[in-house]
């Protein structure tokens, strides 16, 4: 259809590096597969997974859904597996279009003095990219980068340890506070995590853009 | 199904024992039928009594947020905007309810969408 709405962003060469990285981390944590892997699970869509996974990135990607351990365990094996194909989907789906290989989006030289380095790292991610997302591709995209956001908060440990584990009865909001724009502004320049807080933010920054672009051009409609 | 005025006065009149057996069985057919309406109301009840809750996190963006709420059960905006500031002021906020299967579903799709939420039954005194 014609009359679909599209957003349209343009990634720089070093955005489009990033992301790429991002997202295969993401397909591969996402990959791993369960302890007890039966392939005929795989093909009926249960996962052999009853519990929370150990790594807390995973717990937050694919959280309990009942406070009571068994239901949460009979939950997970029944839906952990096509929870864990949704997410890797979102995630293959957005490194293929940033990837380009078919040529769909526009790639646009850069002429900046980073290019090189990136050049060196590899075949990917030369120029940067104008892409299109149309709007039956919008949910892989901004769940996708969600998904991103989500690792990251987990690894800079924003929010501590409440985010993933299951809620309890004394749950208050105003974790929201524990890694604010101050501490990131104390983290000395050659902290590594200060770098990760400045992609969290721009991932954030990526989303709100999306959906105020998706947003707008749905006014007027029902919505 | 015999009335129970009629069959009371062929008892008294005719005394006729067996008749009088099946009145006593027709009520009692007739007071399992209405105690097993009682039990599937309250058991309809009961599948109605579960609710899905999204729990606020210090991650996901309010917009975000808002904008789940919409696509997945179709809320106006007034009322996304409203459920997504209550998850944010209170911690916490019930956004569906109805059967233990409808609310896996609605709870495996915000999971998809990354955001925190849980199942849990409805329990009218708290």
């Amino acid at each position: 259809m014609n009359n679909q709405r599209k957003i349209l962003h343009t990634f720089s060469s070093q955005e489009r590096y990033i992301l790429i990285n991002l997202v295969e981390q993401i397909l591969e944590l996402l990959g791993v597969p369960a302890v007890d892997h039966d392939p005929l699970n795989d093909f009926v869509g249960i996962s052999s997974n009853e519990f929370p996974p150990d790594d807390p990135v995973l717990r937050r990607l694919l959280p309990s859904a009942y406070n009571k351990i068994q239901d949460a365990a009979e939950f997970r094996r029944y839906t952990e597996h096509s929870l864990r194909e949704k997410k890797r989907s979102s995630a293959h789906f957005i490194r293929e279009l940033l990837i380009n290989e078919d040529g769909g989006a526009d790639e646009i030289e850069e002429n900046s003095q980073s290019h090189q380095t990136i050049e060196e790292d590899g075949q990917l991610a030369r120029s940067a990219i104008k892409v299109t997302i149309g709007e039956d591709d919008f949910p892989s995209w901004i769940s996708g980068l969600n998904d991103i956001r989500l690792a990251l908060a987990v690894r800079l440990e924003i929010g501590g340890a409440v985010m993933g584990d299951l809620p309890t009865a004394d749950h208050r909001p105003g974790s929201r506070d524990n890694f604010s724009h101050k501490s990131f502004e104390l983290m000395k320049d050659n902290d590594p995590m200060k770098a990760v807080y400045a992609v969290y933010n721009w991932i954030g920054w990526l989303q709100e853009e999306f959906l105020n672009q998706i947003e707008d051009k749905k006014t007027g409609s029902d919505l | 199904m015999i009335p129970a005025a009629n069959s009371r006065f062929q008892d008294q009149v005719l005394g006729n024992q067996a008749l009088a057996d099946q009145v006593l069985e027709n009520q009692v057919l007739e007071n399992q039928v209405l105690e097993n309406q009682v039990l599937e109301e309250v058991e309809l009840n009961l599948e109605r009594a579960w609710l899905c809750v999204v729990w606020d996190d210090p991650v996901n963006l309010m917009s975000y947020v808002t904008h789940v709420f919409i696509v997945l059960f179709g809320f106006s905006r007034a009322k996304a905007t409203e459920l997504m500031m209550k998850v944010h002021n209170d911690g916490k906020a019930v956004v569906t309810s109805g059967s233990r299967e409808e609310m896996e579903r609605d709870v495996a799709r915000l999971h998809e969408y990354g955001l925190w939420a849980t199942i849990v039954r409805d329990d009218p005194s708290s």
